[in-house]
């Protein structure tokens, strides 16, 4: 990628927030302090920011995790500023001809929608397209419904009790290194609340918020499916997003109650540092979901293919008896990026089913890890899980690994693990090149054919989109 | 109970005072990288499922353990193995009595360290510890800070050794807890070949903490054939490292069967140093009651054109605990290669707990790498068709365990070892209080 992308990506998001504080942005550094002024200018109550202290505090005595197979230099956490203010447009370009012609060629190979490629580029125009009728329209089916979607921030001032009730209930604030730090200083997220048997109305998305798009570094989502109920959530989208901070970490907790379904999807294409690994996004994310009751269904699907580093474990607490966890994921580093990946699967409850379909794909100089934990607990009794990781490698300088941890304390219990590496086997490139297909072409049918079994529990528009993602991302990866 | 730095004070003021052979050249900070070491916890990675409790609860490590007069007894289990070569270790140490080796310390290919001439010194000097890294075997270090004796078995180049040399360690009651170091150095030139029959057995119940290291160097084309039976009585801490390096055109094949103890863990950490070596590790592991065994396997694909296979068997039952790792690492360029693990395994008990962690970290990109691991109960439909054909249940799940395990067993290439491993395979599960408890739990 040329300098110009770099300077562009580099150069501040201008999608504009929603709140109506005055541009300010605080000195770097974390205190007790700074929470408080974050806390004050989110105007949410006393017992928020208590909560986001005790997070602080218990932060304050652990320790950066090390285990993952990532390196890069120690994070300095004095260095970042937590609370970035709304963002001036003035240096953001006036206008789609003044974008990189790269990236409206990315668009054009992607097929976003020409009315939507202004907004992800970051033009700062008020009005790119009528988002308002959109999001008014949307807004009307979900209230007729009694769906709760909005931005946590607003959930706190709105549905306190809900909030006080799940916040943390899943991710506890001290959970891991970067779980607390977003405890205490999350910028802000989305919140889901689906009644009782009530089938959310249409798949929600991020993107229908999109005045509240930039939810900065620290992102933090709550969603709770009451009983019965029945949601879709997507989360990100394809297409090469700007965006300024370099330490992303975000938590997402998924609650759902007996009976209740949710199928959580995610497209993450950051930067990912230019061609010698400089720069690129850190992505340090603790997803996990809890099935809190009988026959719940949490399903994590990701496409992974930008950042300089994940970090990201997509889970499921599986306490109700007949729950289901699954995690389908495609991940694909290139350049020099760095995944560690995987998901957890713990087995509570009686007859609680997992399946985990994780794909990697490594080019160029990278390192793609699987990492996962299945757990089976003494109380599990009929439990069964089902593992397949699979790790294609292209070129001789990339790493592929898988670290499978399967913890079993149940004899009744069914547990099956198979991983495979291999390259892209010369025999299919020799057909597909027979019959007319160039190299890079043939690669890249080929990858979308090893990731099929992931792509097709996207969501349609999502798949179609998803598959030429990773062409995108593979460019230049062969020959 | 001993804390972790107690245990390792210990070590280093009784067994690191011990003294070396004085010719001995330890490679620089041999001694300090034990100091340097930290006593596992439940924190590191590699001993994450194997907490040390049961070493830290007796005083192991003040006095090596006493070799008590136990000709009678050795005699009467020694004649249960073929006959041949053969070295017998008392409590860790080698005894010259039971022992029967004469023939082949002649020709200079079996030598006691204590006794080795000054070019066997130099072969010692040259290759011991170097074929695992010392700072990721903590155990495997304090054993090589304290040399006081080892066996050194030298195969000249080509040279075929015609029957199975013997390795037999015996565990022996003694008045006081204490430890048992051996180590033995294989060096097999290019060529030469070798059939090694290892086994550990007990001659009653004993408190002893033993701690053996054994590195193998197969040159180019060298083969060997390695029978393991780890079937000791299970008070017993026995902890096992197995460092193999193979040169280009080596052959290892490995069949083990091995028992829980209190706190029994073998690793086995293999080197491919030469194109086109190969490695079979065929293994079984059985635990019941509150044994513990641990399986780290390791093998380390550092040059092209070499295979590998591996297939370990776990059986689960009682209040037991069984942990399995396997790892394939593929180094850059180590183009070519195929190396594929599996790990299987049969849970019993509600009580029992099994922690397995196949591993793959690759770094070449034409290779073919698969792991596999599996966790199950037995087969109801293969217990249908038994009891189908008027077998009963328990006699079907007893016919059940024991194909399990003796598809392993079976595949030892020398028949008095198939033998003797299915004897004890039989005491294992005749246990039958144990197993009438296993079948009510259903």
């Amino acid at each position: 990628m040329s300098d110009d992308i770099n300077a562009l990506i580099r150069r501040e998001y201008a999608a504009g927030f929603v709140t109506n504080i005055e541009a300010e942005t605080l000195p770097p550094g974390l205190s007790e302090e700074v929470i408080a002024v974050i806390s004050a200018k989110k105007r949410e109550p006393e017992w928020m920011l208590e909560w986001r202290l005790e997070a602080y505090r218990k932060w304050r005595e652990m320790q950066v995790p090390q285990w993952a197979h990532v390196k890069h230099p120690p994070v300095d956490f004095e260095a970042i500023s937590y609370y970035s203010s709304p963002k001036s447009k003035d240096d953001a370009p006036k206008s789609l001809d003044e974008v990189d012609p790269e990236i409206l060629d990315t668009f054009e190979k992607l097929g976003i929608p020409l009315h939507e490629r202004a907004k992800l580029a970051g033009v700062a125009v008020d009005a790119v397209f009528d988002s308002v009728s959109i999001g008014t329209t949307f807004k009307e089916d979900l209230a007729k419904a009694g769906v709760i979607f909005c931005s946590i921030s607003e959930a706190i001032r709105d549905y306190p009790e809900l909030v006080k009730k799940y916040l943390g209930s899943v991710v506890p604030q001290n959970d891991n290194f970067y779980a607390a730090l977003n405890s205490a200083v999350f910028s802000d997220g989305s919140f889901v609340y689906i009644p009782k048997n009530t089938r959310c109305p249409m798949e929600l998305s991020t993107y229908f918020r999109i005045n509240e798009l930039n939810t900065g570094q620290f992102e933090r989502t709550l969603i709770i499916a009451d009983e019965g109920s029945q949601v879709s959530y997507l989360e990100g989208c394809t297409a090469p997003m700007r965006d300024e901070n370099q330490l992303h970490a975000a938590v997402v907790e998924l609650v759902a109650l007996g009976n209740a379904d949710i199928k959580y999807s995610t497209v993450q294409n950051w930067y990912p540092g230019d061609e010698d690994g400089k720069g690129g996004i850190y992505n340090f994310v603790t997803k996990r979901g809890v099935c809190d009751g009988p026959n719940a269904k949490i399903s994590w699907t990701q496409v992974e293919t930008g950042s300089a580093i994940t970090w990201k474990y997509p889970s499921v607490v599986l306490r109700g008896d007949n729950s289901i966890g699954e995690f389908y994921s495609v991940a694909l580093t290139n350049g020099y990026q760095q995944a560690d990946t995987g998901t957890k699967m713990i087995h509570l409850g009686r007859n609680t089913k997992s399946t985990i379909i994780s794909k990697g794909i490594s080019a160029g100089h990278s390192s793609n890890a699987y990492r996962g934990l299945v757990r089976i607990s003494p109380r599990a009794q009929g439990a069964r899980n089902y593992t397949q990781c699979d790790s294609l490698l292209i070129g001789e300088r990339c790493g592929a690994h898988t670290f499978p941890y399967i913890e079993n304390k149940n004899p009744d219990a069914i547990l099956e693990h198979e991983a495979t590496t291999s390259k892209v086997s010369d025999d299919q490139l020799f057909l597909c090149r027979q019959r007319g297909i160039d190299e890079e072409k043939a690669v890249s049918m080929i990858v979308n054919g090893f990731c099929k079994e992931v792509f097709k529990e996207l969501p349609m528009e999502f798949a179609v989109e998803a598959g030429k993602l990773l062409e995108v991302s593979l460019e230049g990866a062969v020959g | 109970m001993m804390t972790p730095n107690e245990l390792k004070q210990l070590a280093q003021e009784a067994v690191l005072q011990q003294p070396s052979l004085d010719w001995l050249k330890l490679p620089p900070q041999a001694r300090e990288t034990f100091a340097g070491l930290e006593i596992p916890s439940r924190k590191t990675e590699t001993w994450k499922y194997s907490p040390l409790t049961p070493l830290l609860q007796q005083d192991y490590l003040s006095r090596a353990a006493d070799v008590p007069a136990v000709d009678h007894q050795a005699r009467k289990l020694l004649a249960e193995l073929p006959a041949g070569h053969r070295l017998v270790f008392v409590n860790g140490r080698l005894q010259s009595s039971l022992s029967d080796f004469a023939d082949l310390e002649n020709q200079g290919i079996v030598t006691r360290f204590s006794e080795a001439s000054d070019t066997q010194r130099q072969l010692i000097n040259q290759h011991l510890g170097n074929a695992f890294p010392a700072r990721e075997h903590v155990f495997a270090a304090l054993n090589y800070s304290a040399v006081a004796d080892g066996v050194l078995i030298h195969l000249p180049q080509d040279y075929q050794v015609q029957q199975p040399l013997q390795l037999v360690f015996l565990s022996s009651p003694t008045e006081q807890p204490g430890y048992g170091q051996s180590r033995v150095l294989l060096q097999a030139e290019a060529g030469a070949g070798l059939h090694l029959i290892e086994q550990y057995a007990s001659l009653g119940v004993s408190d002893l903490f033993h701690n053996h290291v054994m590195e193998i160097n197969l040159q180019d084309n060298a083969r060997l054939i390695h029978e393991r039976l780890q079937v000791e009585q299970e008070n017993l801490i026995h902890i096992n490292g197995l460092h193999i390096n193979l040169g280009a055109g080596s052959h290892y094949e490995q069949h083990a069967l091995a028992f829980g103890s209190a706190l029994k863990r073998n690793d086995i950490n293999l080197n491919f140093k030469g194109g086109n070596a190969y490695s079979r590790l065929n293994g079984v592991f059985l635990s019941k009651h509150r044994q513990h065994i641990d399986n780290h396997i390791n093998l380390e694909h550092g040059v092209p054109h070499c295979n590998s296979d591996t297939l370990y068997k776990g059986f689960i039952t009682g209040h037991s605990r069984a942990v399995f790792n396997g790892r394939i690492h593929i180094h850059p360029h180590a183009q070519k290669t195929a190396a594929h693990l599996n790990n299987r395994n049969l849970l019993l008990s509600q009580q029992a707990e099994l922690d397995t962690k196949p591993e793959l970290e690759i770094y070449a990109d034409d290779v073919k790498c698969s792991h596999g691991a599996s966790i199950g109960k037995l087969d109801e439909s293969a217990l249908f068709y038994f009891q189908s054909r008027g077998i009963d249940r328990a006699a079907a799940e007893a016919m059940l365990c024991l194909g399990f395990v003796n598809e392993m067993v079976a595949q030892f290439p020398t028949e008095s070892v198939r033998t003797l491993g299915r004897a004890r395979l039989m005491e294992f599960f005749n246990d039958v209080e144990q197993l009438k408890d296993l079948w009510s739990l259903e």
